[in-house]
């Protein structure tokens, strides 16, 4: 009886983390370069409560757990912006970015600006990493930025524009693995593997990488975790009637 | 009189089993590759009666058979498949038709039909637990690139190709938690493996809450067994033996 109130427990829980996290993914459809996330599920140990030698067994299952949240790095649609620091991504890879407090990060989120030094950076003021000088010479009026990363920038007068670094790329074995730390930043980690420089990602200059969040498909799932939510809901209820039953059997 | 008593609280148990299979069926509704189990009763062995003499002790005459009530004799996995769902992921795959991937784990070979793979740190292809997923020469190493999954289970990075997948019939599949089953390989399944899908649990919810109904009301109904034994005992106990 109240091994079926805990299973019934951990599926209410399990759908509700469901929920939290397609809003999260809803919350962030127009965020350039987010990447939604799925919630994975895996049922709990068997209990065994009778069985023989010959194998027929009686095992009653204690319910459903969340066994991960995976990142899905599928492309997302590029949205043509005009702005010439607005870069996207064709491909697997990550733009890589400089912490204020040490560290790399890595991004798909390429709304881009230029600093006072005449660097490039992201909206956070976080410099984006270049091999080469990478600054923008005074006077630029034009920066161009070719498909496999080279920055270019025009000065005023010259008709030649001057090449000024190439953005590196990174790309990881296992995408799915880095760690989100917010501002559409990710963390290299363990599960990811190491970061390798050199993508294949093509470079798309003034354009910027959508969210890859499907409404409808966010919806779909939205409606199956309530449905959900609510089939456990009885039978928590249902669990809870029996238990009012046993302990009325003696009035 | 008491053989009622205890027949009804059989009852009582056997539903709450079933109610318990049930329960866990319900919390899975949304688990990849999860299977609905369901319990089955038997009777316990049926009791001979019989007269006997009041002044001698001894047997009269026969007066046939009853049975002492019920237990959960067996819980069965409902193998049917599940619906596939589309997701695009390039490392979910679906199986169409029976069978099951094998993956290692550290007890050894277990079976699942969830197919939410993804590539290790050290660009293996593991299942959700990070178990690594076999192929006919092992686990496969699918190293950067573009992910194909061809139907017969071929797995391909880039055009090349890298590994087949297992992909094996089961003999009596026992679910053992982490979406991972137990069984006897009965060989090669044959079934077709397809990319971008994943296939969803076989519960139905309206069929998981008519039985729920179908047990509670069945539980309310030996209750009430129980009640009037309780009862018939009262009277026996208060009122027939009044002195």
């Amino acid at each position: 009886m109240l091994r079926s109130l805990w299973s019934a427990a951990a599926g209410m829980y399990a759908q509700q983390l469901r929920v939290d996290t397609i809003a999260n993914n809803l919350a962030n459809i127009n965020t350039p370069g987010y990447k939604r996330v799925r919630t994975e599920f895996q049922d709990l140990l068997y209990q065994q409560l009778a069985g023989d030698a010959a194998g027929v067994t009686v095992e009653v299952g204690n319910g459903v757990r969340l066994s991960a949240t995976n990142r899905i790095f599928i492309q997302g649609n590029l949205l043509e912006t005009g702005n010439p620091l607005d870069l996207a991504l064709e491909g697997d890879g990550f733009f890589v970015v400089n912490l204020p407090q040490g560290g790399r990060a890595f991004t798909r989120d390429g709304s881009f600006k230029l600093s006072s030094d005449g660097r490039l950076v992201t909206s956070e003021g976080y410099e984006v990493v270049m091999d080469g000088s990478g600054r923008m010479p005074e006077g630029t009026v034009e920066i161009s930025v070719a498909a496999d990363g080279t920055v270019s920038a025009l000065v005023g007068g010259s008709d030649q524009p001057r090449e000024v670094g190439t953005l590196r790329l990174a790309t990881f074995p296992n995408p799915a693995g880095l760690a989100a730390i917010g501002h559409n930043l990710y963390r290299e980690t363990r599960a990811s593997g190491e970061a390798r420089y050199g993508a294949s990602a093509r470079v798309v200059q003034g354009y910027l990488e959508a969210a890859n969040v499907e409404l409808v498909g966010e919806m779909v799932a939205l409606i199956m975790a309530q449905r959900a939510y609510e089939l456990n809901s009885r039978s928590v209820k249902a669990a809870d009637e029996m238990l009012a039953l046993a302990n009325n059997l003696r009035r | 009189m008491l053989r009622g008593l205890y027949s009804a609280a059989s009852g009582l148990r056997y539903q709450t089993i079933r109610h318990d299979v049930l329960a866990n069926n319900m919390a899975n509704a949304t688990t990849p590759g999860f299977k609905r189990s369901a319990v089955l009763a038997q009777t316990f062995e049926e009791a001979l009666l019989v007269r006997m003499s009041y002044s001698s002790g001894r047997p009269l005459g026969l007066l046939g058979t009853m049975p002492r009530g019920v237990a959960a004799a067996e819980t069965l996995t409902d193998i049917s498949p599940g619906p596939l769902m589309h997701t695009a992921n390039p490392l979910d795959l679906a199986i169409e038709g029976p069978g099951f991937f094998v993956v290692e784990t550290p007890v050894g070979e277990r079976y699942t039909r969830d197919g939410s793979f993804r590539v290790s740190a050290d660009g293996v292809l593991v299942d959700g637990r990070g178990y690594p997923v076999l192929g006919q020469a092992g686990p496969i190493r699918v190293d950067g690139g573009e992910v194909t999954v061809e139907r017969d289970g071929t797995l391909r990075v880039d055009g090349r190709a890298v590994g087949r997948l297992r992909v094996v019939d089961l003999l009596d599949p026992v679910q053992v938690g982490e979406n991972l089953f137990t069984g006897t390989e009965r060989g090669e399944a044959g079934a077709a493996v397809v990319q971008g899908y994943l296939e969803g649990s076989n519960v139905n919810a309206l069929e998981e809450m008519v039985n729920l109904l179908e047990a509670f009301r069945a539980y309310e109904a030996v209750a009430k067994v129980v009640q009037a034994h309780d009862e018939v005992l009262a009277k026996a106990v208060n009122e027939v033996g009044r002195i």
